[in-house]
């Protein structure tokens, strides 16, 4: 080896991982039906064989040949498709139900080869498919096919009958493909009865490099269909069965993982159609979240939804309405009695209506075409009513569809509103069925208060993300002007409904007015005592200055008349010499007297 | 030793004398000269035949697909050995390394029967 020199001084490790590193990680080759490359994170292996496996009527063939006709049509490879069981003409017209313009495909992209032994066959010995595959690679060569589908070889190799034949063919065909650089798919009847059938069908499984199982189950007289994918050699992939359905565009596969990433946010609302709705949600539902809708029968939620949908559309916006209970017509004529024209906007192309019977589809199938629709039509608004449709089967997808379902919605910032049958609106089983309640935005449930004799619907929105909202109940009324949301009233802290509410109103008012007429009379009344009181304060004040005045004349009355006595006795005794005993006489000589 | 010279070898030495009843039945086995089971078959075949040496003519047409995938495409051929007799209305078809020979004797007196 030369620069062994340098070689030696590298770590083992590294040395090791170079040396690896001429095997490549398995390439693969995206089928085209979108669920399915997802759960394989990429599709089927390339240059390898990989087994599909079902009962009678599973798709297998119908899979197959999708992915045949898909890589041609997308990756431009043209492919063989080898029928040991049907014939050529029956191979087509299975699929000219679909909508895939198979005939418009040409002999030399997608061939079908007749591979079938003629029915009064004998046999007599052992044989080998090494005709069959010298005949397909002189076909390979002339076509330039990269993809072939061996559809039904199972039956000719189990009349081998021998388990070390049947291997042997089983590695032929390994060895071929390879060779030929070509990506194969085989398609194995399973068995459920048959043990020997049973270990071959196990027989092919270990053979093979990746191994795909088509079933199908009846859940309450609903046949619903699922893939799993059970080996990959080489691979991550999800093992988990998922919902599949076959319709007018083929195979199409709902896949569980549903990524809650990468949603588009929006800040802008859309109005309900209820003006005082909005004003509640703070302008709207904000665009793009998803609203839950629940209440029992007959509260108005197909009446609210039709309601968002008409504001929506007269503000110019598509929307889609999916109708699991109703006809679009009878739906349309329901909604005119209350004041909603949805007519004019079928008419106008904005509104997209579908009405699907549960009973008549899977739910797989309902969301396959709810998700065509909704491809085709491109709305901004979805309504599915009522979307426990999909609960009320037995079904075990039931959540991951309805999940699916607004996934698929938010991903796209369509605004989402599902319906909810609930039974009663008590505390726990408020809890919608589906469990929708946790990954829908906003919860509005609507309810019946029996009160008095009478039920009246009451609205609450239990939650809303990303708004503020009141907590409290409103009334909701259905007029022929339209839905409107009536102020309830909240008496003694109870909630009053209905004419319970008008006569509680109008008792109201009238003690209202009562009280007003009783202040009124009252304060007329104070008004009057004050007068009087007033009008005696000043009658005693005039007394009080009378008297006064009196004592004043009095007091000088009594002076003057002290001064008049004294006068007059001055008088008097002026007059009776009174003073006279007290006066001083003139000294006079005194006269002896008497000499 | 080409395909074909070795073809035409086999296919003289095959040839039963012709009978003077009716058309001549062609006997055609299609093989894959590599393996064992065609190996097999070409020698059953031709044991067969030597049973039959009796019988009015058979034409035999030994093919190689291998050599010859084109026929192999045309002629339908799916599994090898196949042996496939052809009668003027009906075709008869047999596959398998021709080891049954009740089987195979079975065939050739209903190819007796179709001239």
């Amino acid at each position: 080896m030369k620069n062994s020199a340098k070689r030696v001084s590298e770590p083992r490790g590294v040395r090791n991982r170079r040396r690896a590193s001429k095997y490549q990680p398995i390439r693969k080759k995206p089928t085209g039906i979108a669920g399915f490359d997802e759960i394989t994170e990429g599709g089927l292996p390339a240059g390898r064989l990989t087994a599909l496996i079902g009962g009678p009527g599973m798709g297998k063939s119908l899979f197959a040949l999708q992915i045949l006709l898909n890589r041609l049509r997308t990756a431009g490879e043209p492919g063989l498709f080898v029928t040991f069981e049907e014939p050529v003409d029956r191979v087509r017209s299975n699929v000219a139900g679909l909508d895939w313009a198979f005939d418009s495909v040409s002999e030399n992209q997608l061939a079908i080869v007749d591979a079938r032994l003629p029915a009064d066959t004998v046999q007599a010995g052992a044989f080998d498919l090494t005709g069959l595959l010298a005949g397909l690679t002189a076909r390979k060569a002339a076509m330039g096919a990269c993809n072939i589908v061996f559809d039904g070889i199972d039956l000719l190799i189990s009349s081998l009958n021998d388990e070390h034949l049947e291997r042997r063919e089983l590695a032929r065909i390994d060895d071929w493909i390879r060779v030929e650089g070509l990506s194969a798919i085989l398609t194995v009847k399973s068995y459920s009865t048959s043990e020997r059938e049973q270990k071959r069908a196990d027989l092919i499984q270990y053979l093979t490099d990746c191994v795909i199982l088509l079933e199908g189950k009846l859940f309450n007289s609903n046949f619903s269909r699922t893939l799993r994918v059970v080996k990959y050699r080489g691979s991550n992939f999800a093992p988990d069965a998922v919902p599949m359905a076959i319709g007018r565009p083929g195979i199409e596969v709902v896949p569980n993982q549903v990524s809650r990433d990468n949603y588009p946010v929006f800040s802008e609302r859309v109005s309900s159609g209820v003006p005082r709705l909005d004003a509640i949600l703070d302008g709207g539902f904000i665009r793009g979240s998803s609203i839950l809708l629940s209440g029992a029968p007959g509260t108005a939620k197909t009446s609210l939804a039709a309601s968002l949908v008409a504001a929506g559309c007269a503000r110019g916006r598509k929307a889609v309405f999916v109708s699991f209970d109703e006809s679009d017509v009878q739906i349309v004529a329901n909604m005119k009695s209350i004041g909603i024209d949805l007519e004019r906007h079928v008419a106008s192309g904005r509104l997209a209506m579908m009405s699907l019977r549960s009973n008549g589809h899977s739910p797989e199938e309902c969301f396959l075409k709810i998700c065509d629709l909704n491809r085709r039509h491109k709305p901004d608004i979805l309504v599915v009513d009522p979307m426990s449709a999909f609960a009320e089967t037995a079904y075990p997808f039931a959540a991951v569809i309805s999940e699916s379902l607004i996934d698929l919605a938010k991903s796209k910032g369509v605004t989402f509103l599902g319906t909810s049958l609930l039974g009663q609106a008590d505390g726990e089983i408020e809890a919608s069925a589906i469990h929708v309640s946790t990954i829908a935005d906003t919860w509005i449930h609507v309810s019946y208060v029996v009160q008095n004799g009478e039920r009246n619907r009451a609205l609450t929105i239990v939650k809303s993300r990303g708004t503020g909202h009141s907590n409290q109940v409103r009334e909701l009324a259905l007029t022929c002007k339209g839905i409107d949301l009536v102020d309830v009233y909240v008496g003694d802290g109870k909630v009053l409904l209905g004419s319970a509410r008008l006569e509680k109103q109008q008792l109201e008012t009238r003690d209202e007015r009562l009280e007003e007429v009783q202040l009124a009379r009252r304060k007329f009344e104070v008004g009057r005592n004050i007068a009087e009181l007033q009008a005696r304060a000043r009658a005693i004040v005039q007394e009080l200055a009378s008297k006064r005045r009196e004592a004043e004349l009095e007091e000088s009355a009594e002076k003057v008349r002290g001064v008049a006595r004294r006068r007059a006795i001055t008088q008097r005794g002026l007059i009776r010499r009174l003073a006279d005993d007290t006066r001083v006489l003139p000294k006079r000589k005194r006269q002896r007297s008497g000499q | 030793m080409s395909a074909k010279a070795s073809r035409r070898e086999r296919v003289t030495a095959l040839t039963a004398k012709s009978g003077t009843k009716g058309q001549e039945v062609c006997l055609r086995l299609y093989i894959a000269s590599t393996t064992p089971n065609s190996e097999r078959a070409k020698a059953n075949l031709e044991r067969a035949l030597q049973d039959f040496a009796a019988q009015p003519g058979y034409h035999v047409e030994i093919i190689d697909v291998l050599a010859d995938a084109r026929r192999a495409v045309t002629d339908n051929v799916i599994v090898t050995p196949t042996l496939v007799v052809l009668g003027p209305k009906r075709r008869l078809v047999m596959i398998g390394d021709l080891s049954d020979s009740g089987k195979l004797q079975g065939l050739l007196n209903s190819a007796a029967n179709l001239s």
